[in-house]
């Protein structure tokens, strides 16, 4: 079988899964329906089960692969993390400017020039090294935002997880965008690409927060809701480019109730 | 103008004590305008990481130096509140007593074990932003890992009331954690059919669970 035609059923497989089961209902009592529009996830009972599939998933298949990833040397998966973010460099490149932010479009140009030579493709992080500022990664999604498209509803989708229309709109936009899809004329040679490059970023992306999860799950009541709140703002944050590390203050909370002190209007003291 | 290899090097001397003596002052100038806001939260950072990440140390013990921090440091009447969400106003008084215990224990026992994977962290802070004519500070910081990873980024909201300072929310790169909490704690409530029990049977159940793995003994930092 073929890999296109594989991977094309899958995804109509999940797209059935998502579109054609139940939604939930909204609730009738004004407070809770305020809520309810809040999480805006009104797929929630088929999320759910699509939440519980990756989990399985990730038990059976990601978390022992991304395990055995953390027994590689720090100075390999420092390489292999280099070289992910190097690869990524055009596209972020592209959004860096399509948001309008040139400063950080130098970083990333810089960054990909150096790291891609003297670097050699990234193995070796020589920007940082020379004094140029860290890496940093802008996806269509993030741009969409900026120019001001709601994120829409909360959607699980199988085997990727957490996202969002306009999350799933960026990442096809950011897959034209991407010039080394180009290279490979024949349509099997790019699903190939795109998959062992997904995988290997998806198991260093695990990777990467393997006490950090297992915590939150041991300490949850309610791990799909958690998941997606934590996926939201972590959202919110990326598109923000983690304004708190600029001195904005971050998202104001306390002004959502009257208990608390409202510091919407915070004023930098220093 | 023409220098003489002497008078340059004399000249050199000139401006490094010029500018020695400057350069200490201005570091501190620097501490000395640490505000009370990141002052208290410094100090706090300070002790936590202290305490929290010392190496071998058993979970009861750690459970109790968290406990002791958290009492000392944060508003858990103000974040109980908050975390209960629309769900405060509902809940009668007995429900009220019997979550905020219960979720007291709750934030000791998942918070505290946290702190396993940690040892030899730096903590600084770097900036703090006041509410306007307000009593609420936001205190930048980050904890600089050994690793040598990227430094993680947390910031801490903090109330000030007769001269002492509560902390009521730390974001950790975005994330705040009493809107994670609450979030969740709707979710418990709503799939209980809206009723703030199943909430309270939750957490129940859950530090009940937790605390048999207190006795259990063994060290928690590796």
């Amino acid at each position: 079988m073929k890999v296109s035609y594989l991977v094309g059923n899958l995804t109509g497989v999940a797209l059935i899964a998502l579109f054609v089961t139940a939604c939930a209902t909204p609730p009738e009592d004004p407070e809770a329906l305020a809520e309810y529009e809040e999480i805006t996830d009104p797929l929630e009972p088929t999320n759910r089960k699509i939440f519980a599939l990756n989990q399985g998933l990730d038990r059976a298949l990601f978390k022992p692969l991304a395990k055995a990833y953390v027994l590689l040397p720090d100075p390999v998966r420092d390489s292999i993390g280099g070289m992910i973010e190097n690869v990524a460099a055009p596209v972020n490149l592209a959004n860096d400017i399509l948001q309008g932010e040139f400063s950080r479009a130098g970083v990333t140009l810089k960054r990909f020039a150096i790291n891609s030579t003297i670097g050699i493709g990234g193995m070796f992080d020589a920007a940082s090294r020379m004094g140029i500022e860290e890496h940093h990664s802008e996806d269509f999604g993030q741009t969409l935002a900026m120019w001001g498209s709601p994120a829409g509803p909360y959607i699980v989708i199988p085997v990727f997880g957490p996202s969002s229309p306009r999350a799933i709109t960026g990442k096809v936009a950011d897959s034209f965008l991407d010039p080394w899809a180009y290279i490979f004329a024949d349509q099997d040679a790019k699903i190939e690409y795109w998959l062992i490059r997904g995988g290997i970023e998806g198991v260093d992306e695990r990777a990467r927060v393997l006490d950090v999860l297992d915590d939150i799950e041991e300490g949850s009541l309610d791990f799909y809701a958690t998941v997606r709140s934590l996926y939201r703002q972590r959202r919110k944050a990326a598109i923000l480019n983690g304004g708190q590390e600029e001195g904005v203050p971050g998202p104001s909370i306390m002004s959502q109730v009257d208990d608390f002190p409202n510091d919407d209007e915070a004023s930098l003291v220093h | 103008m023409n220098v003489s290899p002497l008078s340059r090097w004399l000249l050199l001397c000139v401006v490094f004590m010029a500018v020695g003596p400057i350069s200490s002052i201005s570091s501190v100038w620097a501490e000395g305008s640490l505000g009370p806001a990141e002052a208290f939260i410094q100090d706090f950072g300070d002790r936590a990481i202290n305490a929290l990440t010392e190496e071998g140390l058993p979970t009861k013990e750690l459970r109790a130096r968290f406990e002791k921090l958290y009492e000392e440091g944060f508003d858990s009447p103000a974040i109980g509140r908050f975390v209960l969400g629309r769900y405060w106003k509902k809940a009668s008084k007995e429900e009220r007593e019997k979550f905020q215990g219960l979720f007291d224990t709750f934030v000791v026992q998942t918070y505290s074990a946290k702190f396993r994977h940690y040892g030899g962290e730096t903590f600084t802070v770097t900036e703090s932003q006041r509410s306007k004519g307000g009593s609420t500070f936001v205190v930048s910081s980050k904890v600089q890992q050994p690793s040598g990873a990227p430094p993680i980024m947390l910031s801490w909201r903090v109330s000030e009331s007769d001269d002492a300072y509560k902390i009521y929310d730390i974001t950790v790169e975005g994330v705040s954690m009493v809107i994670t909490q609450r979030s969740e704690f709707a979710s418990v409530i709503r799939s209980g059919g809206g009723k703030i029990e199943a909430l309270i049977n939750a957490l129940h159940d859950k530090t009940t669970k937790l605390s048999s793995k207190e006795s259990e003994g063994g060290n928690v930092n590796n």
